[in-house]
This record gives structure tokens, C-alpha cells and sequence, in this order.
């Protein structure tokens, strides 16, 4: 199992490399895309962030693409906006096009039918984003017959379900969810801005007003229903760890571990990268998920991220 | 409209009278401004989804709920129910047979249709489902005579298995982001995106019937709808967000089995609601693992028939 990394700073791709990543994703911006679409059009799912989390045009990311190659590690490019109009898609067909031309890149991670059908008529391996919703085997059965090679499985589906997912529907490479930025949302169905000008809507909510509407209105009742809403917006998936979880990962055979946080300073994206490649090598070593999880490494503020499971993408593995 | 949208046998001529009324109609779902377009053929359905045990706790008299509803809504009469959730499995599966048994009693005596509305399923229900599924179809068929699917799976799915049954793509394919904190965006003409060749491929393949949207704009043009497809829109709230994780089951929960993806519950969202405070001019609203803005005058253009699916949200934040 490979760490799998945002590449938003070229400057440190050998210090990513070195932390441990084995692969890279990377998305660009397109000024002539924003002329023509507007400014609400995404090329990929953080377009709206604009250079903070897409810092390079096709032109950069192209010569980016060969950079790693030569260094042997793999990469990936987004196009995984939540959906995209029919005019769009010529747009995209022609970076697939470039990119399949200049690069050997390694595949694109798509959102949608729509881009499986452009992409894999290119020969250019197909990533399954997030953002299609697999939740499910028959959905991964689904993006599989159009010619999916990876699946990236969402962030709120438990470790059974995952495995259950990836026995059901072996043909294809599985990816999940590992570190940061952890979202009490679906990636497929929050439609809502992720862009700079406001907070997404899950962060305004939490700090919004609010009016909670209770059966009974006795003192429990009340407590219950408001200390649960306070440990949801104020202490739930602020950040999120999945390293209790790699030993079974490992043993199920799964391809890659996502590191999220395109916009995120290089410093944390490299210490995530190494606990989560120590971690890999340790489990690799142990006989046992009691074994992993007594030598495993622990993430470095743990004392207070390993809390009650609220910084867990997969609590059920300690609590 | 109704009549023709049951012969699905006879698609291509469903599709030519559907085409024909398709045109320069507009409708906007603010109660006020109905009777503004009286050119507008709509089919008035109403929505029992994710709501329906609540609703009968309230008013445990199916007919009188419908009447209440057909009010609410400025309906004459009310021709179809939608029914199940479009965002829940667990409210799926939890649903009493002794309720739907009571709605199914009040449609047979007011000739009423019933379309059964199917979440997205995790791994983990997925039999479960398609067994809860089967009963529905074979049980309900003097009433049920369509399915709305919110994913590909399940779409290929009930087509291969019950290549009979009208089918409708839900509100989760349409993806076009949504969201009035950004008044610019929310006041344009949306164009939807999902209108690309593949869907109209799909929709032939398939043989989807209808396409349902939000109200997710100030207005919404639908020219460029695939053919002979009836254009459905949830009324008068439009879901922005949507996950696994819900807030409510956590309620019954110790902390650290609080949030977790798809678990058990006590069905909370039956009786714990949260209305947020954000943005001037909106009512926010959290029910179940939902998030809806209410927009009750978006102005749909470019068809001359669709269905109005009201949903009787209004009542969940009411004092």
C-alpha cells in the first residue's frame, strides 16, 4: 500500500519522496477555461480554491509529470469536479489528449461516466474519484465494466464495508482514505462552494445560530441533543487519522492511501507521508492486528487526536 | 399526463407528447405565484419521504394528511406520493409496514400513484435492501408503478431485474452545485449540467421516465432535457449536503460510538430537527443526514409539463 500525495509544491517533491510518498495527484488551472466557462466552473473538485490548491497550468503540470516519472514515482492528474456540461467535455478530452501526448502519467482521477468513456477511448488508465459515491459493490461493478483500473472508496464508509466492497469486486485497484481534513459530509453529495471567498457549508454551519427542534423538551432530552450537536460541529473530524487501520488495509490489498490536503503546508504533508510509510512497513511485519496495533507509531499530537475516536476515519478499529 | 407517463411500453409516443407540450412554459413553486402560469401542465405529487412516521404522528389520518398537504402545497388534488428517502438507508429499511399499509389504503381509495424513492446503499445493506426492495414491488403494485434510483448501481440493478418498472434518476445524479450564500451564482438561469450525450444515451437505455431536481436556483431552464423526459422538482426545500455520518444517531450514543458512517439508530431524526441561522433570506434546515435551504419561488423554463413533488418540510421547524 502506497502513500498517495498531493503535489502542490514542486519545490519539495524529493522531500516527499524522501518522507516516503509512492505516488502523487496533482490538478492545474486553466485561465482560457475560465474565460470561456466562467468563474463556477471547475476543472476539478478544488478549482474553486484556485492557485492555493492548483498553483500550475497544463503546461507546468505536464512538465511536473515527467519530473516524477524520471524519479519512478507515479501520478495522477484530477478532472473530478462534481459533474460537468456537455461543452466542457471537449475542453477536457484535449488536456486528456496533451497529457497522453507529452506525459507518461499514470492515470486521471474522474468523477464521472461521462470522463471513463473520454479517457479509457485515450488509453489512459481511469481513477474512480471520491466524488462518484462507490459505496457499494454494485457501483464498483458499475464503474468497473466501463473501465475503471481504481476505484477511490468515500471517507465514511466503514472498514467491513470497504472489505466486503473489495472481495465482491476483486478486478480492480481499491484506494482509501488515510490523513487529514476529515469531512462529515459525502465528497459525491455535498454540493455546496469549496472555494476561498466563504467557508464549505459544513465549517458556516458550525459556527451558525441555530434552533434545535426536540420531541420532549425535559433538561436530559435537551442535554443530550445539545452536547451531542456541540461534540459534532466543535470536536468531530476537525482533522482525521486512519494509521490504526493500515494492518488491515495491507492485508486486504489495498493499492493506495490518500493523503488529502492540496492546500496544505508541505511540512505536515511530509510528516503524514513518513507515519503512514513506517506504519505500512511495520504492519507488513506483524502477524497480527493486535501485533500492529501495539507497535504501531501514533500520530504526533495524539494525545490529542486519539481521543474517543473523533479524529478516526476508522474509529471501530480501537473503540 | 399521468396516464401517458404509465405507458411506458410505448415510449416513443410518450416521448413525442412530452416533447410537444415541452416548450416555453415556466413554473415557479412559490405558492403565491402558481397561478401565475397557467400554461404549466404539472402533475402534483407530494413527498412523504425521509418525513412520513413524523407526519403521521401528527396526523395519523392518511386522507386528511394528503388533504393537508394538497393545501399547503396550493394543490387541486394530489396524483402521485413519493415515498421512502432519497438520502437515507437506515430510514429505508426502518420504515413500518404498518405505515406504508396505511398509505397504500388512502391511495387506492383517491387513485393515487406511488413512487417508491431508494437511497444510495452501503455495502453493508445492500442484500437487505434489494430483498426490502422486492417485497415493496410485489406487495404495493396496485399503487406502485415507478422507482427512483439515486445511483448506477442500483439503476443497472432494478433494470436488469425488474426490466418492467418505470424507472427515475433522483435528485443525487443532478449535481450542479447549489448554494445562495454566493447571490450570484444562485441568481442565475441554471442550465443543468447533467444534460450531457451520455445521459441521453442512459435515459434510452434505460428507459428513465423522469429526472428529478431541487430548487436549486432562482430559476432553472430545462430546454435541453433529454427527450420525452418529465421533468420532476422537490418543492419548496433544495438539499445542499448530504453524508453517511449522522449527526442525529449520535444523539443515543456514548462519545465514542458517536458519528459513525451508516450505524444503527433509534430513528432520532423522526423526532430532532435543526433549523440554522445563516444567511439572510433562507431558512436552513437539518433533517436526518440532510442538509436543505428552502427557495420556494425557483421558476422553471423551457418544458410546458413536470411534476411538482411537495414536501412538507415546513412543518419540521415549526415552533
Amino acid at each position: 500500500m502506497k502513500a498517495l500525495v498531493p503535489l502542490n509544491n514542486t519545490e519539495h517533491i524529493d522531500d516527499y519522496i524522501k518522507a516516503g510518498a509512492g505516488e502523487f495527484y496533482i490538478g492545474f488551472y486553466d485561465e482560457a477555461w475560465r474565460e470561456k466557462f466562467g468563474d463556477y466552473a471547475d476543472i476539478n473538485r478544488l478549482t474553486g480554491f484556485r492557485k492555493n490548491a492548483n498553483p500550475y497550468n497544463l503546461e507546468e503540470v505536464i512538465k511536473i509529470i515527467n519530473k516524477v516519472k524520471e524519479k519512478g514515482v507515479m501520478i495522477y492528474v484530477t478532472f473530478n469536479a462534481n459533474l460537468y456540461a456537455e461543452a466542457y467535455l471537449e475542453y477536457i478530452e484535449n488536456y486528456m489528449k496533451k497529457l497522453k501526448e507529452a506525459t507518461d502519467l499514470d492515470g486521471v482521477i474522474v468523477s464521472c461516466p461521462e470522463l471513463v468513456e473520454i479517457a479509457t477511448k485515450l488509453g489512459i488508465n481511469v481513477v474512480i474519484s471520491t466524488i462518484s459515491g462507490v459505496y457499494n459493490s454494485d457501483i464498483a461493478k458499475f464503474y468497473r465494466d466501463l473501465g475503471a483500473k481504481r476505484i477511490i472508496l468515500p471517507r465514511d464508509l466503514s472498514t467491513s464495508e470497504i472489505e466486503a466492497i473489495v472481495k465482491a469486486v476483486p478486478d480492480v485497484e481499491y484506494e482509501i482514505f488515510m490523513m487529514r481534513n476529515g469531512c462529515r459530509y459525502s465528497d459525491g453529495n455535498c454540493l455546496g462552494f469549496h472555494r476561498s471567498e466563504k467557508s464549505a457549508i459544513c465549517g458556516c454551519i458550525s459556527g451558525a445560530g441555530r434552533n434545535l427542534h426536540l420531541e420532549g423538551n425535559d433538561f436530559k432530552t435537551r442535554h443530550e441533543v445539545e452536547l451531542n450537536d456541540i461534540i459534532y460541529t466543535q470536536s468531530f473530524h476537525s482533522n482525521a487519522c486512519g494509521l490504526c487501520s493500515i494492518y488491515r488495509f495491507v492485508k486486504l490489498g489495498i493499492a493506495a492511501a490518500k493523503i488529502v490536503g492540496r492546500s496544505d503546508e508541505w511540512q505536515y504533508i511530509c510528516r503524514d507521508i513518513n507515519l503512514v510509510k513506517q506504519n505500512v512497513e511495520i504492519a507488513k511485519a506483524c502477524q497480527s492486528e493486535e501485533e500492529y496495533l501495539d507497535k504501531m507509531i501514533s500520530p504526533e499530537d495524539s494525545a490529542l487526536m486519539c481521543k474517543l475516536g473523533l479524529s478516526c476515519y476508522y474509529p471501530e478499529i480501537r473503540f | 399526463m399521468e396516464k401517458s407517463e404509465n405507458k411506458r411500453v410505448d415510449v416513443g409516443i410518450i416521448r413525442k407528447i412530452s416533447d410537444t407540450l415541452s416548450g416555453i412554459g415556466n413554473y415557479a413553486s412559490k405558492k403565491s405565484e402558481r397561478g401565475l402560469y397557467k400554461t404549466m401542465q404539472k402533475t402534483e405529487c407530494i413527498s412523504l419521504c425521509e418525513i412520513m412516521h413524523d407526519l403521521y404522528q401528527k396526523e395519523p389520518n392518511v386522507e386528511k394528511l394528503i388533504d393537508r398537504a394538497c393545501k399547503e402545497a396550493g394543490f387541486s388534488k394530489c396524483e402521485r406520493i413519493y415515498f421512502g428517502s432519497s438520502f437515507c438507508g437506515q430510514y429505508f429499511l426502518n420504515m413500518s409496514k404498518k405505515e406504508i399499509n396505511l398509505l397504500v389504503e388512502a391511495c387506492k381509495k383517491q387513485n393515487i400513484k406511488l413512487t417508491m424513492v431508494l437511497p444510495i446503499f452501503t455495502e453493508k445493506h445492500l442484500e437487505r435492501a434489494k430483498k426490502k426492495i422486492e417485497s415493496y414491488i410485489s406487495e404495493l403494485r396496485e399503487v406502485l408503478d415507478e422507482v427512483t434510483v439515486n445511483d448506477y448501481g442500483m439503476l443497472v440493478y432494478l433494470h436488469t431485474h425488474y426490466s418492467h418498472l418505470k424507472l427515475n434518476m433522483g435528485r443525487l445524479f443532478m449535481k450542479d452545485y447549489r448554494d445562495p450564500r454566493y447571490e450570484d451564482y444562485f441568481n442565475q438561469t441554471l442550465k443543468p449540467k447533467a444534460f450531457t450525450t451520455y445521459l441521453k444515451k442512459l435515459v434510452q437505455d434505460y428507459h428513465i421516465g423522469s429526472i428529478e431536481f431541487d430548487p436549486s436556483h432562482k430559476s432553472i431552464d430545462m430546454s435541453e432535457k433529454p427527450e420525452g423526459i418529465i421533468i420532476a422538482l422537490y418543492t419548496p426545500y433544495c438539499y445542499e449536503t448530504v453524508g453517511q455520518i449522522c449527526q442525529m444517531a449520535g444523539i443515543s450514543q456514548p462519545i465514542e460510538k458517536k458519528f459513525r458512517p451508516n450505524e444503527p439508530c433509534q430513528q432520532e431524526c423522526n423526532t430532532h430537527k435543526i433549523h440554522y441561522f445563516i444567511e439572510e433570506g433562507h431558512t436552513w434546515l437539518k433533517l436526518g443526514r440532510a442538509i436543505y435551504f428552502k427557495n420556494e419561488s425557483c421558476e422553471i423554463k423551457g418544458v410546458n409539463c413536470m411534476r411538482v413533488i411537495y414536501s412538507l418540510l415546513d412543518g419540521e421547524v415549526e415552533q
